[in-house]
């Protein structure tokens, strides 16, 4: 996975400054809900219209943890753009708490979830997580279609870049401004 | 025609299993040779040719849900060693404490009581399509692939419905099939350096 210099500068900017949006987001609590896969095909479906990110993610993933603030950017920047970002963790519904934790120090998400499964073979099997590996992320067209899959387990790996151009494209928007 | 359609999809065949796909139940064990171990000892598929059942195993040292499973592979090991299963892990990652001497570290903590090698060069994970750690692959007597993926259905020993390699061996052990020849592996991406 390689970060592009752009991102790192961002992250580093949001981080060092402080910003007051995270301030206020650390301060507010975190809503996260419980999902099976069923519920996350009824919640895609929710946002037809709009461009969805589904970012499966671990607190246990270091990968994962890596790329989550790009993916909270993503949302930052395309959110009011058509774009809305599902989180799902799948730690299982014993480790609510450090995921909350993990979650109070991001930005915001359209919607963040905790899988309803223990750590195992139903959860990966459930979500149809591809080679088993995280992290995952699909990115659905305005229409609920599947058209992109990033995936650890995949040759082509999860690439910051290629997911934010796969959404520039789908949301129909020129490469956002530095 | 048909020799150009044949050298075509063999091209694409050789170029999906270069990047990594999952071996298919019946094939070949993929050969490998001079591994070192953490015994600092060189290992080879060879090696192992009077075992009845070989289990390679991907795992590392770093990854929470491959250490979740250290245990468990070892009383595998215990349990099955009379009745001449060998169990074989095998790290690819070259990420700090995934490297030989963590290995040697984490084995010694562990008490593994089977080989563990390390593949710097990766190029086990990819003849094997391993994706994540711990991910299982068990060969038969002829070194034929009969099961592949998770050691069970659960990370927390307590939540364990289906003791997936366990009841693999046992079917194997009493001449049958394994109930599950694949199941779904899951844990952490291993950190491959050329996809």
């Amino acid at each position: 996975m390689r970060f592009c210099r752009r991102w790192l500068g961002i992250i580093f900017a949001l981080v060092s400054a402080g910003c007051v949006g995270r301030v206020s987001e650390k301060s507010s609590p975190v809503l996260l809900q419980s999902i099976d896969a069923a519920g996350l095909k009824r919640e895609i479906a929710r946002f037809r219209g709009r461009v969805v990110l589904v970012d499966f993610w671990a607190t246990w993933c270091g990968p994962c943890v890596e790329l989550f603030p790009h993916t909270m950017e993503l949302y930052r920047r395309y959110g009011d753009r058509g774009l809305a970002v599902i989180t799902v963790s799948l730690d299982g519904p014993d480790n609510a708490s450090s995921v909350r934790r993990f979650l109070a120090e991001q930005g915001r998400a359209t919607r963040h979830f905790l899988a309803s499964y223990d750590v195992g073979a139903e959860a990966f099997t459930a979500f149809e997580i591809d080679g088993g590996a995280l992290p995952c992320l699909r990115l659905y067209d305005q229409h609920g279609k599947l058209r992109k899959t990033f995936s650890a387990a995949a040759a082509s790996g999860v690439e910051v870049e290629a997911i934010e151009h796969a959404i520039e494209e789908l949301l129909g928007v020129a490469p956002a401004a530095d | 025609m048909k020799s150009v359609v044949f050298l075509a999809s063999l091209t694409a065949t050789l170029c999906l299993r270069a990047m990594g796909d999952e071996l298919p139940i019946g094939a070949a064990a993929p050969n490998f040779k001079d591994i070192i171990g953490v015994d600092d000892r060189r290992h080879s598929l060879e090696d192992f040719k009077n075992a009845e059942l070989l289990v390679i195993v991907f795992t590392c040292n770093h990854c929470p849900v491959a250490q979740a499973y250290e245990d468990r592979l070892v009383a595998i090991q215990k349990d099955y060693q009379a009745k001449g299963v060998q169990l074989v892990a095998v790290n690819v990652n070259n990420i700090p404490p995934d490297r030989l001497e963590e290995m040697k570290k984490r084995a010694a903590e562990k008490g593994f009581n089977f080989p563990y090698l390390y593949d710097p060069t990766q190029k086990m994970g990819h003849d094997y399509g391993a994706t994540v750690t711990p991910h299982v692959f068990v060969f038969d007597r002829q070194r034929k692939l009969v099961y592949r993926g998770a050691i069970d259905d659960a990370q927390d020993v307590s939540k364990v419905k289906h003791h997936y390699l366990r009841e693999a061996l046992d079917a194997l052990l009493a001449g049958k099939k394994p109930p599950r020849e694949i199941t779904q592996q899951f844990g952490c991406s291993i950190k491959y350096e050329n996809k």
